[in-house]
């Protein structure tokens, strides 16, 4: 795949544009992540990039991509920026603070469950029109998990022993994806996610989303202070016999702990 | 004969000679196929190889450049703030992201042009002084075209994005233009033509009906407008916008979904509570729409620019939609903030 002149590329917390903004970015990605062995794979329009360095320490990034023929016209890309950090012995808090003064934070605007009120944690998910049919059930139970907190959703489609990793190179099985879910929700505790894209190919299914929420507890060595955040997370998961066995759920913890750290602008 | 979108075409495409005319263009120059050649190929002769003076061949000398600060008449104006932006961001490129156009008859096109800019501001600037920085900000040109000259142009730009990009507020850079404006005389005709014009529009009825479908694009536009704007039914949004939306709007703002669009449109009435909105031009080409609109209101309230001034305030925008599936997508709003602040802070 090709850049465009015009082909964009969205994070958490940037927004670069333009092919020689991309072409310097990657640059500056292959020299600082030039010691680590990168493999790939493809479902769909996402590619999973997974670094890894001889000791076995690494991180993995999610790029979702919009083609216009062999092109790329516009990417969204999510990484665990907490397990890159420990893997390029970069310190934590300090690219925090660093990404969050050089990011432009406007204050926020709207909620977060327009219009639908009281009913935004019903049974079905909002998906965009366009998003196939068939990743309705998978999407209806992360619905009732993230926005019902309904944790025991999950028990109709995820396996117990779902082989799960999460942000900042966390594993385990359904339980700890639960922990994760719910201690993340209870640091943003009006946290809604909003679905933006899907994939079903194969035995594979991936989802592209959005977490907005506002800061109500310690979170990332910062005090809560009604901060609203906003993430963008990536699932992907493999299905046997219809129940989901592996699980892969990225956000970047260096975005939100950046988002944490600094005052919307100034007008 | 009609034009070639820029869709699925890299700029190595849309600059290498475009062979015969593919779009009846009475009086273009030979080399121009169609209006999006046009737009795309005079944009990177005059900006990127520097060829000002074709401003003289592709500018209708008694051109009009309608801007939030003012109309600009004449090429000597255009070809003046040119080098001005030149000297400042001499390595600016134009990205042209988007160029949505309609007919408009007896050999006019109406382009509506949308370009990333990225840009090293190594020399002064009307914003400042060179800070070394490099910012990417949008700008959005409505030309009206005929016979190879742009003979009327709406010009709307981000210059807040510009400003927050080169480390400068908003708010002072307005704050120092208001204080000249106001020593310079009284409040300028021009603004109060525009504001009157706006506010003598007469109210529609009450919108109970359905939207069309963003597929007609002239109606759809006229429609949301009125109804999600001037009848502040902000829910609309939900009617008409995807629930993954992405919107980019002044400021460099990037905004997700339902919640934060309608949060937009409630915050910019919570800003001007009386605010009326005129959909002035409508184009619209395949999965493209490109609305500009004016409006005109009070400063009445706190929501996005401070304390209430309580004075009149005028808005040229430009918006661009993309929609998919019977929904927007995405949509790109542009007008000038730092016009809009500037007027708060008692100029213009």
């Amino acid at each position: 795949m090709t850049y465009f002149h015009r082909t964009s590329r969205t994070t958490t917390l940037d927004w670069l544009r333009g092919r020689d903004a991309l072409v310097a970015a990657d640059l500056a990605d292959r020299i600082e992540t030039g010691k680590f062995a990168v493999t790939t794979e493809t479902v769909g329009c996402l590619t999973l990039h997974r670094f890894r360095n001889d000791a076995g320490s690494g991180w993995s990034r999610h790029v979702w991509s919009r083609t216009e023929g062999e092109f790329v016209v516009s990417e969204t890309v999510v990484e665990d920026g907490a397990a890159s950090c420990r893997a390029l012995s970069h310190d934590f808090e300090t690219k925090a603070q660093r990404l969050g003064e050089s990011a432009v934070i406007h204050v926020p605007l709207g909620e977060m469950r327009a219009g639908s009120g009281q009913f935004a944690a019903g049974e079905t998910a909002l998906l965009p029109p366009g998003l196939p049919e068939a990743i309705r059930p998978i999407a209806d139970v992360i619905q009732r998990a993230w926005n019902g907190r309904d944790f025991a959703a999950l028990d109709r489609l995820w396996a117990q022993d779902v082989a799960w990793t999460g942000p900042d190179s966390q594993q385990g099985n359904r339980a700890a994806l639960v922990s994760w879910i719910a201690a993340l929700i209870g640091k943003f505790d009006d946290a809604v996610l909003l679905f933006e894209e899907a994939i079903l190919e194969g035995d594979r299914a991936a989802l592209l989303w959005r977490l907005h929420g506002h800061h109500s507890a310690e979170a990332f060595g910062v005090s809560p202070a009604g901060t609203r955040i906003r993430l963008i997370g990536s699932t992907v998961l493999r299905l046997l016999d219809g129940r989901v066995v592996e699980d892969e759920t990225l956000i970047d913890p260096l975005a939100a702990a950046a988002q944490l750290r600094v005052r919307p602008i100034a007008y | 004969m009609t034009s070639r979108s820029i869709h699925g075409r890299d700029i190595a495409d849309l600059l290498a000679p475009q062979g015969a005319r593919r779009q009846d263009l009475p009086g273009f120059d030979t080399d121009y196929a169609d209006i999006v050649d046009y737009i795309i190929r005079c944009t990177h002769r005059i900006w990127e190889q520097k060829d000002v003076g074709l401003i003289a061949t592709h500018y209708a000398p008694d051109i009009v450049v309608h801007t939030m600060t003012g109309p600009v008449v004449g090429i000597a104006g255009v070809i003046a703030g040119t080098a001005r932006t030149l000297s400042a961001f001499p390595d600016r490129t134009l990205i042209g992201e988007a160029v949505i156009w309609s007919d408009e008859g007896d050999g006019a096109y109406l382009s509506s042009h949308r370009i990333t800019s990225i840009a090293t501001n190594t020399g002064q600037s009307e914003l400042g002084p060179a800070t070394g920085r490099r910012i990417a900000f949008t700008t959005i040109a409505d030309c009206l075209c005929k016979a190879n000259l742009i003979v009327e142009e709406w010009l709307v730009r981000d210059y807040s994005a510009m400003a927050l990009g080169l480390g400068y507020r908003p708010r002072t850079i307005a704050h120092g233009q208001a204080e000249a404006d106001r020593a310079a005389g009284p409040p300028a005709r021009w603004r109060i033509e525009a504001m009157e014009e706006i506010s003598a529009v007469s109210s529609t009825p009450f919108p109970n009906g359905p939207m069309p479908p963003v597929t007609q694009a002239e109606a759809f536009a006229h429609g949301y407008f009125d109804r999600a704007l001037n009848h502040r039914r902000f829910g609309t949004v939900r009617d008409v916008y995807s629930p993954a939306a992405r919107w980019f709007g002044p400021g460099g703002r990037r905004l997700f979904g339902h919640g934060e669009v309608t949060g937009w449109m409630t915050a910019l009435i919570g800003t001007f509570g009386d605010l009326r909105v005129r959909v002035e031009h409508v184009a619209a080409v395949g999965d493209e729409i490109a609305v500009r609109w004016s409006a005109a209101g009070t400063h009445d309230g706190g929501a996005l620019y401070g304390a209430p001034s309580g004075r009149p305030i005028y808005i040229l925008a430009v918006t661009h939609w993309r929609h998919a599936h019977g929904v927007i997508v995405e949509e790109t709003t542009i007008f000038d903030e730092i016009a809009l602040l500037r007027q708060i802070e008692g100029g213009l």
